[in-house]
Order: C-alpha cells, then structure tokens, then sequence
C-alpha cells in the first residue's frame, strides 16, 4: 500500500451513534479503497473542542470534517434552516430516501459552497422529543410552557410561540439543573440525546413531535477536498455516500432501542392522536408562509425537499 | 515532540515564566517546529477554550465577592456564624469549611468558590489569629470539592462522554463531598487545638440576636441564592449575576457603604482577576488540544490495557494518570481527553461509570489545588495577595487528606453509590 | 512619558472592560426576571454575556500585562541571584515579545478569515469577527507592552525586588 498522504480529523459531540457508527464505515470504505494514503481519524465526545469551535475549526481548515446537528451550522450557512420546517418528512426512512435522491443531494451540494465547507453526508439521526415535566398529550398543553428550544432561528422558535409556549434559549451545560430544578418546564432534543443523558431520571413523559427530525449532515472542508487530487475527492464523496446508506438500518434500529431503553426506565412514549397531530402540523406549518416570504433560497430548498417527499412517500 | 510538550512546558515553569507563556511557547513550537497543522489552530482553541457560558461564573462570582467585601455583608455574615458557634476551637476555620460546602451547592465552579470565599473568610480568619498559610492553605484546598457537590460543569462534562446520568453522578456526589467537609473539618479542629489557636469568643445570647439583626439583609445573599436555585428561579450561573445584584443594591442602598464609583472599581477588580485565570485556561485548552491529536492520551490508554490489569490496579493507574494531568491542565481538559478513552477499559473490567465518574471527579478536585500547577493555588494568590511559597506550604497537609479520601472512595464504591440509592430510588 | 501615557490607556481599557462586565450581569438578571415572571425571554443574552467575557479575558491580560500581575510560579527565579535572574527575565522578555507577536500575527490571519465567511453567532446573530478580534487585540497589545517596557524593566531589576517583568 501507498504511504500516508492525508489524515482526516472528524469531530462529533456525541458518542456510540448513528454519527460514530457512519464513521466506522467510512475510515473502513475509504482507508482499504485508497490503499491508506487518507487516515481518518475520528474524535467523538467534543475530545476536539465545543460544538460551535469545531464547526468553525471546519471552515477554517484546522479539522477536516465535523458532524453537528444542523441548528450549529445555521450561523455559516444560514440554508440549513430549511431542516427545522415543521413536516419536511413523516418518518425516519422516508428521510432517508430523499438524503438518497439524486435531486436532493445535487441541492444539497452546493449548502455551504460559499463558506468552503460541503456536506458530504447527511442522516436522519432521530426524531425531535419534547421531555416535559408536565406530560405533553395535545396541543393545548404547550401553552404557557417554558420550553428549551435548540436554537433561535425563525423556524426554531416561531411554531412554539404559534403554539402558545414560551421559547427559552440555554445553555446545554445548564439544561440539566434547570430542568431538575423546573426553572424551565422541558426541553427539545433527539430521542438519542434525552437516552444518552438519561433524563429519564428526570422526567417521565416524552412526546413525537409531529413531523419533526434532528438532521445531521457530515460537513467537510472544501479546501481539504480539493487539496487531495481528483481520484482521492471523488472517492471520499462516494465513500461518505455509500456510509450513509450502510447505516440507514442501524439509524433505524438505533430509534427503536433508543424507544425501548426510556421506557425500560419507566418513561413514557407520547404520540399525539391523530386529530392533534394534524391540529399541531396545521398550527406550526401556519407560520411557514410568512417565513419563506422573506427568504427566496429557503423558500427553492423547501420546495426542493417537500417535492422530494411527496414524491418518495 | 516530546521536548516541545513535555521538556520545554517544565523548563519555563521552573524559570517562573508566566503559567500562560509556558503554555503558549510550548504549543507554538510543537506547531511550528513539529506538526503539519494549519496554524489557526492557536487562535480557533484559543478563543474557543473561553467561548462558554459555564465560565461566566466566574466573574460572576468573584464580583459578588469582591462587593461583599468591599462592603460589610460579608463580615456581617462572619460576624453571625461567629456569634452561633460561640467559643469552640477552630469554629471559623470550620465555618470556611461549612461555607465552601454551601458554596459548593451553589455553583458549578471551583475557581470561583476559592476566590468568593477567600475574599469573605481569609481576612476574619488571620484577624482571629490563624496562621496565614494555614488559613490560605485551606482555602485553595477546600474550595476544590465545589466539583464533587452538586452542581458540578466537570460532572455534566464526564455525564456527556461517558454516557453516565448527570442526576445519578450529582446523588452520587453529595456523600463523597460531605466526607470530605468532615474530615476537613475534623483536622481544622484538632490543628487549632494542638496550635493554640482560633479560639473564639463563649457563647451569649444578646450578642446573637445583635449579630442576627446586623445580619439579615447579608443573610439575604445565600438564602436568595439557594432558593432560587432550587426553587426553579434561575440556573447556577444566573444565580451568581442575581447575586452580584442583589449586593451592589445592599452595599449601595441599604448600608450606603459604596458609592457607584466603588462599585465600579469592585468591576475592575474583578476583571483584573479574571483575565489572570482565563487565559490560562485558553492556553490550556490549545495545549489539550495538541496533545489530543498527537494521540497522547490514547497511546497512554494503550499503554495501560497492554498490561491486562485487575480493576483495582487500573483504578490505581487511573488515580496516578489523573493526578499527575490534572497537575498540568484544567479539569474540563482532562475529561475530554481521557473520560472517551478510559470508559470502554472501565467498562470492560465491571466498575460501574457512576462510582468511576466520582473518583474521577475526586481526582480532579486534588488536580485543581495540587502544587505546584493546581489553577486554584494561583486563583488563591491572586485573591489573597500572599505568597506562593505560604500557600505551597499550607496546602500539603490538605493534599494527604484529600488522598486519604480518595483511597476511600476509590476502593469502597458504596461511598458513591448509597447516595445514587438514597436519592435517586 | 511612556508610563503616562500607558497608564492612561490602561486605566480607561479596565473601566470600559468592568462597564461590560455590568452591563453582562445587568443583562443575565433582566433575562431572569423576564422569563420567570414569564413576560419574555431574550433569546441568545448569554451569547452576549459570552462575548464581553471573551473581551475580557483577552484585552484583560495586556491590563495584566502592564500591571506586572500575571500568574507565574516564582518560589525558584526569587531565590536566584541578581545576575542570574537578569539573564532569566532577559530570555522570558523576548520568548513574550515573539511568542505574542506570533499569535498576534496568526490571530490576525484568522480574524480576517472569519470576517470574509460573514459568519454569525448561532443564536443573537452578532458578527462573529467582534469576538475574534479580541485575542488579535489582546496578544497584540501584550507584544507591544513587552517591548515598550522592556528596556525600563531590566533597569528597575537592580533596583526593585518583585516587580521586574511584564
Ligand atoms: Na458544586
Ligand atoms: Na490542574
């Protein structure tokens, strides 16, 4: 085999997920296809950094790729909020059909392009959760909630005002004892995040948010890309794709056992009857109108996603 | 590589250099003499090792302390703990003890707790006659189980890679966090016995309710602070920005002892202070960095499952890593880099991450005010104005205690764990 | 005339740096008041709070700097003699001077980086170029501190025992 020519750092927040189980496909896929000229080196648990530094380290060149949620890139490349549109996709694995479609990912090539950074992967990693203290069974109980949400960014907060809470922006650190103590009344996360934290300790009830996903996409830097030479970047993207429909059963599974360990916990699952679900959609998708309105590009990557879900029910 | 991060740091930490040049020159010629990295990774850690809110407490709190100070809260607080206590030996060197036990229910901290109780007790302390190192000694030293007593950022940091429950590494803290207290405690009392010291005034029931009524709008502070804690008011780090509040309103409205001016000038005095720690901290979050991808604490980690030990070994080895880290880098550090890498061993050899998590934790707090690098002794010497040689000389004492805890606490899991059953069901 | 005019500067830099440290408080308690009284919630206030912390912390060590007050352990330096601790002093002034200037210089790279990718902080929005341009300043200034003083330090040496670096 050729000599090491290229190490790639990968940096993830989380740790024994979908996000790790996608590496591990991809340091195999590509180390044994490029005879090991690139070594991916893959550091989860922050062991590089802060979210919001590594992200950054991504763009400037300093580390190669990084796996956030969505919601941390928006401050680079502000299309990635078109992730936070309410109903995008029904179910994880009509998700990860429209990842897979040619159409959406020729789109969703050029997210970035202007920052030097691309997404060379993009998964479904869970459905959105709100654990609450008080339990949350239709869609009068979000009112007057103080409610943690992700991030600030119209379409992260609007739908929540629509729905009569009262959006609450916090520090991850502080979450935990803010909960525990009720200074807030729940929070917004992936079912994978409340299981890892096991917040389950803490609360008991865990409701679907209708229509709602954490999208994750692996964003690399495009100067590192391009610095590899043709044959390696190509194979980097393709190895990155082929990872991503590896994983797409395990990113499955990882839902159902996520499911199984909270309630194994004594916590519960909380679906919302299907005339409070459309109720919900119908309120929080009221707000989108007004939002593309504003936005031309997010309102052609909207329309993008939506024509591919239609299309790939 | 070896010279840039292990030799050199040492060298220029023997010749005095400032804590953050020794850092910083270290990192910038491994950099530039030994790695192929782009050299934004200086100001990309840099700047990202103080870009979080957790820090914030920081000023926070050393601001709260500096206009209790400056004012008269915090002897009037002294003053009533005092008057309680009446004329046992020791009493203010275990109210130190009390308070940084309280502190540590408040905040997330340690810097903190050490720079807000140094400047409420150290004054009352040497005024009533305890030996200076003595005194600073305890300070630095106590202030450390603020990350063991929940909240604790260090535990929340060690929840999230080890994919431990922070509510079960909190119950599991308290029992821990109390021992210590007591044993410290302990020793302040028979340290004032053998030397002749501390002792206070008997007991007198007028003089309490005097103390009492002097006291209650500096009472205030904590009580407002731990209520809204846990009343759901506010988190940890907002507690302290309501408690800088609430004693500008109390030094300036209520005693008038403070004009604005002087409330302004507690600011600059706090900035001061503040800058002198965080950029150590920055530069220790670039050093962290750099030894992170050069693979050192995995190759350390190798080096341990190579040797196929029994747990109580690797818990030893464990011990011995995470002291000799923590002499050199702040907690958060340490976590990061070795709580991925040591998990799956622990796990592997049946120790449960809860009980791991807590010795872990206890490592750290001896980390945090071990000489000669434990950011707490200088936060001390900051604060307290006194010489590095006297905190030194104070502080060995509390390390063998601290040791003789972890001992403890490392081979009797049941010490951690009671309070996971006690509490959390 | 050096002195002045640094003492000056530095004089105001605090009180600016300790104005932001109020306003920091101010704001984190209008936010506590607001949320629990459930009235409003100021999304992305500690991004804020963050950012002056950040100023701080940086532009605050060249204040430390010029006051003479950075953490340091000098049980060994203090017990050396004089001759032998000029040399010392000598050798940290200039390790100062270009290891800051470096960063400074690295530092500066970045920043202009960072304001060519316009990017914003995730919450409030805020330019992300305000906060950077902190440690540029930060390490800058301590560069120029170590050189303006270097000369006047090494003489005072002889003459005071504590205070003789930057
Ligand atoms: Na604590
Ligand atoms: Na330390």
């Amino acid at each position: 085999a050729a000599a090491q020519q290229f190490t790639m750092k990968i940096s993830s927040p989380t740790i024994n997920d979908l996000s790790q189980e996608w590496a591990k496909q991809f340091k195999a896929g590509i180390e044994a296809r490029s005879g090991g000229r690139i070594k991916v080196e893959y550091y989860p648990a922050s062991q590089l950094g802060p979210i919001p530094s590594t992200v950054e380290g991504t763009a400037m060149g300093t580390i190669e790729a990084v796996v956030p949620a969505s919601g941390f890139l928006i401050g680079l490349e502000p299309r990635l909020q078109v992730f936070d549109a309410p109903g995008l996709f029904t179910d994880m694995a009509q998700a990860q059909r429209v990842f897979a479609d040619p159409q959406v990912r020729a789109r969703l090539a050029t997210f970035g392009a202007a920052k030097g950074i691309e997404p060379l992967a993009i998964f479904a990693h869970g459905p959105l959760m709100l654990v609450s203290h008080k339990a949350i069974r239709k869609v009068d109980d979000f009112k007057g909630q103080k409610i943690r949400v992700p991030g600030a960014a119209p379409l992260q907060v609007e739908p929540f005002r629509k729905l009569g809470a009262l959006p609450v922006s916090m520090p991850l650190g502080e979450v935990l004892s803010a909960m525990q103590n009720h200074t807030i009344d729940g929070l917004i996360a992936s079912a994978t995040v409340f299981t890892a934290f096991k917040y389950y300790d803490l609360a008991k009830g865990m409701t679907v948010l209708p229509g709602a996903f954490l999208i994750a996409p692996v964003m690399a830097n495009k100067a590192f890309l391009k610095s590899l030479g043709p044959e390696l970047e190509a194979m980097v993207r393709e190895e990155a794709f082929n990872a991503q429909r590896k994983v797409e059963k395990f990113g499955l599974e990882d839902v159902e056992r996520t499911y199984e360990i909270w309630k194994k916990n004594g916590g519960e699952i909380i679906t919302l009857p299907p005339a409070e679900q459309k109720a919900y959609l119908d309120q929080v998708q009221s707000v989108l109108p007004n939002i593309t309105k504003a936005n031309a590009t997010l309102k052609e990557d909207y329309d993008v996603l939506t024509a591919a879900s239609a299309r790939l029910k | 590589m070896t010279v840039a991060l292990g030799a050199l740091p040492i060298v220029l930490l023997f010749f005095g250099f400032p804590i953050f040049l020794v850092l910083l020159t270290s990192v910038t010629v491994a950099l530039v003499f030994f790695m192929h990295l782009p050299l934004a990774v200086l100001h990309q850690n840099l700047f990202g090792s103080i870009n979080g809110y957790a820090l914030l407490a920081i000023p926070y709190f050393i601001y709260a302390g500096e206009l209790m100070g400056r004012g008269s809260v915090a002897r009037r607080l002294v003053d009533f703990v005092q008057a309680g206590v009446g004329s046992v030996r020791g009493s203010l060197g275990v109210t130190t003890v009390g308070t940084a036990t309280i502190f540590g229910a408040i905040s997330g901290v340690s810097a903190a707790a050490v720079a807000t109780i140094g400047k409420v007790m150290y004054p009352s302390m040497v005024r009533a006659g305890y030996p200076a190192s003595f005194s600073a000694g305890l300070i630095t030293a106590i202030g450390a189980i603020d990350i063991i007593i929940p909240p604790s950022i260090p535990m929340i940091v060690y929840g999230a890679a080890a994919q431990e429950s922070v509510p079960r590494l909190y119950a599991a803290g308290i029992v821990p966090g109390l021992l210590l207290a007591l044993v410290i405690g302990g020793y302040v009392i028979v340290r004032a016995w053998v030397g002749g010291f501390g002792k206070g005034e008997p007991f007198n029931g007028t003089r309490f309710v005097a103390a009492t009524l002097r006291g209650l709008w500096a009472l205030g502070a904590p009580a407002i602070i731990l209520g809204g804690i846990y009343g759901g008011v506010f988190s940890p780090t907002e507690a302290a920005a309501v408690a800088c509040v609430y004693a500008a309103f109390v030094t300036r409205f209520v005693f008038r002892e403070l004009t604005f001016g002087d409330i302004v000038e507690a600011a600059v005095a706090t900035v001061r202070f503040t800058a002198q720690i965080l950029i150590i901290v920055a530069c220790a979050g670039v050093f962290a960095w750099i030894l992170t991808v050069n693979q050192v604490p995995a190759m350390l980690v190798a080096t341990i499952q190579h040797f196929e030990v029994s747990p109580w070994q690797f818990l030893l080895v464990v011990n011995v890593l995470l002291l000799f880290t923590g002499c050199f880098l702040d907690p958060l550090s340490c976590i990061l880099l070795l709580t991925p890498l040591l998990i799956p061993i622990a796990k592997s050899l049946g120790i449960d991450t809860v009980h791991f998590g807590i010795v872990f934790m206890v490592n750290l707090a001896i980390g945090l005010f071990h000489p000669p690098f434990g950011i707490n002794i200088f936060v001390a010497q900051s604060v307290l104005g006194i010489d590095l040689k006297q905190i030194y000389k104070g502080i060995i004492p509390f390390v063998i205690l601290y040791l003789l805890v972890l001992v403890a606490i490392t081979y009797i899991p049941q010490i951690s764990l009671i309070g996971v059953r006690l509490f959390m069901g | 005339m050096i002195e002045r005019v640094g003492n000056r500067i530095v004089t105001v830099a605090e009180r600016i740096l300790a104005l932001g440290l109020i306003l920091a408080i101010l704001l984190d308690f209008a936010n506590v008041l607001g949320r629990y009284t459930g009235a409003f919630s100021v999304l992305g206030i500690d991004e804020v709070e963050i950012y002056i912390l950040i100023w701080i912390a940086f532009v605050g060590s060249a204040a430390v700097t010029w006051r003479s007050l950075h953490l340091r352990m000098d049980v060994f330096v203090e017990a050396c003699p004089l001759p032998v601790k000029r040399v010392i002093v000598t050798i940290e002034m200039a390790v100062m001077f270009a290891v800051t200037a470096f960063v400074g210089t690295q530092s500066y790279a970045y920043v202009a980086k960072i304001v060519a990718l316009g990017a914003v902080s995730d919450i409030a929005g805020i330019p992300m170029w305000i906060p950077h341009s902190a440690v540029c300043i930060g390490f800058f200034a301590i560069a120029a501190i170590v050189l303006a003083r270097g000369v006047e330090r090494l003489r005072v040496v002889d003459q005071v025992k504590g205070e003789v670096r930057p």
